[in-house]
């Protein structure tokens, strides 16, 4: 699952057109989603994000590896209205966050400050936004660096200022740049199917854990020893344990089979 | 190969930071107030980030040589190590650095000086005995060597000073610079050697045997004193044949007048590092053989290593006098 973040609907707007997604009944905050993706409309500002992200991840707790992605708009000294950046890096007061840059990428990487309030100069050549250090604080309570991502769009610069620029305006920036988009979030759905690949827990140990009843600790050892069992042997299957009639068994059973199985390379 | 750059305000000027920036002038450079800020930060994937490492340019501030553990030794009583990087371009199955580090970018420091007065600092205190160096203990001491020139700097110390020893621990067949200069007789250039089957199965990205023991034989040639490391033995059904076939190929081609050292020890690491590795590495053959733990530390079950460590120094010995073998304890 990718979950999109973005402050405003206008921001948000192209993103649920394109991938047709649909407003969830009763949530607290505005929540489009279909089976890859939800977005949600968390607000302006630092808090709004953390809440918004907290929630959303709470609601949706028992999805394993979900990627985060931030998609916005910020301003910039000199780059150009319209150019999608990918942020390499946000500060906020004496905090760093660094975003893992994709390989390959031709997205430009970019520095970006997040502030409390908007600003009427445009000081250092990094970007400003409200809320990509609240995205990066929270999405890393949840995921790893590895499925985060923070896209921004110029929105205003030391020409163009922000008072100029309205929703539909907005709606605009963001749509014209929906190619990049979708290549981050194509990159961030493969990051997230090679880390289920690799870490969600088997189908045989769902079977067992179905068929008998594992204290905490011994679907622990389940766990462990199927995994074992699994590198040793490439494919172990559940008829092989089927018979037998409790946990205790089970682990009996897949401890010796392990320690019999030969190790080659 | 290097695509992102992360370097330290600090050390931004540097003439080693703007060197290395020439050679990547098409990686992304991103400023960094400290490399622990990237390093040590929780919620990252060693594996993942193993896929597509950064290299970040920063300054050491203390402990640049530390007193080796017990285990280090090539014959010498004073042992010290010293890392000038941390994380290594290959990407051995078993190597702790995976379980110790949360990151798997490339830290250099390239504040060299300060290695080379700690080491004659440390070589003050002993006494005008003969101390050890082990470099490569965090890193390979040679496969990033053409970036960070380290081994080029640290060697004139060596050279000037004949009872400090420098061990150089690698896989690595990047020797050129070594090639190129006159051999140290306190420089051993110590190689870690595996059987063909362990290095396709568990030492990824490194130089097949046959080019290591090439790199080896050139080295000798050139009269740089080699030690050979069998470290870690991994256990498989076929380790006798393997094992025994990697000693026959080695020193059917060595010249074992110009062995330094050579060194066994099994696989073993602290129980923490390995969980951290299992937690990597789930479905990994390697960590799935039977292994055992004593006293914090996780190696294979008693009976295999045993096997496997006598019948590994029973037949190095029918190669080798006693006295240039080192085992790892």
């Amino acid at each position: 699952m990718i979950y999109i973040v973005c402050a405003l609907h206008c921001e948000a707007k192209p993103l649920i057109d394109n991938y047709k997604l649909s407003l969830e009944q009763d949530a607290v905050f505005p929540v489009f989603s279909n089976e890859q993706i939800k977005v949600i409309v968390a607000g302006i500002g630092k808090i709004s994000t953390a809440a918004a992200m907290a929630y959303l991840y709470a609601r949706n707790q028992e999805l394993p590896y979900c990627a985060w992605l931030n998609v916005g708009i910020a301003g910039h000294k000199r780059l150009p209205l319209g150019s999608l950046v990918n942020v390499n890096k946000i500060s906020d007061d004496s905090m760093n966050w660094y975003p893992v840059r994709q390989e390959n990428s031709k997205q430009l990487g970019v520095e970006l400050i997040t502030v409390d309030a908007p600003v009427e100069c445009y000081e250092s050549e990094a970007l400003v936004d409200m809320e990509a250090s609240a995205f990066m604080a929270t999405a890393l309570r949840f995921s790893p660096v590895e499925l985060l991502q923070v896209l921004k769009v110029i929105s205003d610069n030391e020409e163009n200022h922000i008072d100029k620029i309205n929703k539909k305006q907005v709606q605009q920036l963001i749509e014209k740049n929906l190619g990049q988009i979708r290549e981050t979030i194509n990159w961030l759905q493969m990051q997230v199917d090679l880390f289920a690949e690799i870490y969600v827990d088997s189908e045989l140990y769902q079977q067992c854990v179905n068929q008998w009843h594992f204290s905490h600790y011994q679907q622990k050892q389940l766990k462990r020893l199927l995994q074992r069992w699994q590198a040793l042997n490439e494919n172990p299957q559940f008829f092989q344990v089927q018979a037998l009639s409790n946990a205790k068994q089970v682990l009996s059973f897949v401890e010796n089979e392990v320690n019999q199985m030969p190790v080659e390379y | 190969m290097i695509n992102t750059l992360y370097i330290e305000k600090d050390v931004s000027d540097h003439p080693r930071v703007q060197s290395i920036l020439k050679r990547f002038n098409k990686a992304e450079v991103i400023e960094c107030d400290h490399y622990s800020e990237l390093f040590n930060r929780k919620a990252q994937n060693f594996r993942f980030q193993k896929q597509n490492p950064a290299l970040i340019l920063a300054k050491k501030h203390k402990q640049f040589v530390l007193p080796a553990p017990d285990a280090y030794s090539i014959g010498g009583n004073k042992n010290y190590y010293f890392s000038h990087m941390m994380n290594c371009i290959y990407d051995c199955r078993y190597c702790f650095l995976q379980g110790m580090y949360r990151s798997a970018h490339y830290v250099l420091f390239v504040n060299y000086e300060d290695f080379s007065d700690d080491i004659i600092r440390s070589a003050s205190e002993s006494n005008h005995d003969d101390c050890y160096y082990f470099s490569g203990y965090d890193c390979d001491s040679l496969a990033l060597e053409p970036i960070t020139g380290f081994v080029d700097f640290i060697l004139p110390i060596f050279e000037k000073n004949p009872r400090l020893w420098l061990e150089l621990r690698t896989k690595s067949t990047q020797i050129r610079d070594l090639l190129n200069r006159p051999a140290l007789s306190n420089c051993v250039v110590a190689f870690s050697l595996s059987p063909d089957n362990i290095v396709d199965a568990l030492e990824a990205k490194t130089p097949s045997l046959n080019k290591r023991i090439d790199a080896i034989k050139k080295l000798q040639e050139k009269g740089w004193p080699i030690g050979l490391r069998f470290d870690p033995l991994i256990y498989h059904d076929d380790f006798q044949k393997n094992y025994a076939g990697l000693f026959a190929e080695v020193f059917d081609v060595l010249d074992l007048q110009q062995l330094h050292s050579v060194s066994l020890g099994n696989f073993r690491m602290p129980e923490k590092f390995f969980r951290n590795m299992v937690k990597l590495y789930p479905r990994e053959k390697m960590f799935s053989a039977a292994m055992q733990a004593n006293d914090g530390m996780v190696s294979y079950a008693e009976e295999k290593e045993k096997a496997m460590l006598q019948f590994c120094e029973r037949t190095l010995l029918e190669y080798i006098p006693e006295d240039k073998y080192f085992p790892c304890q």
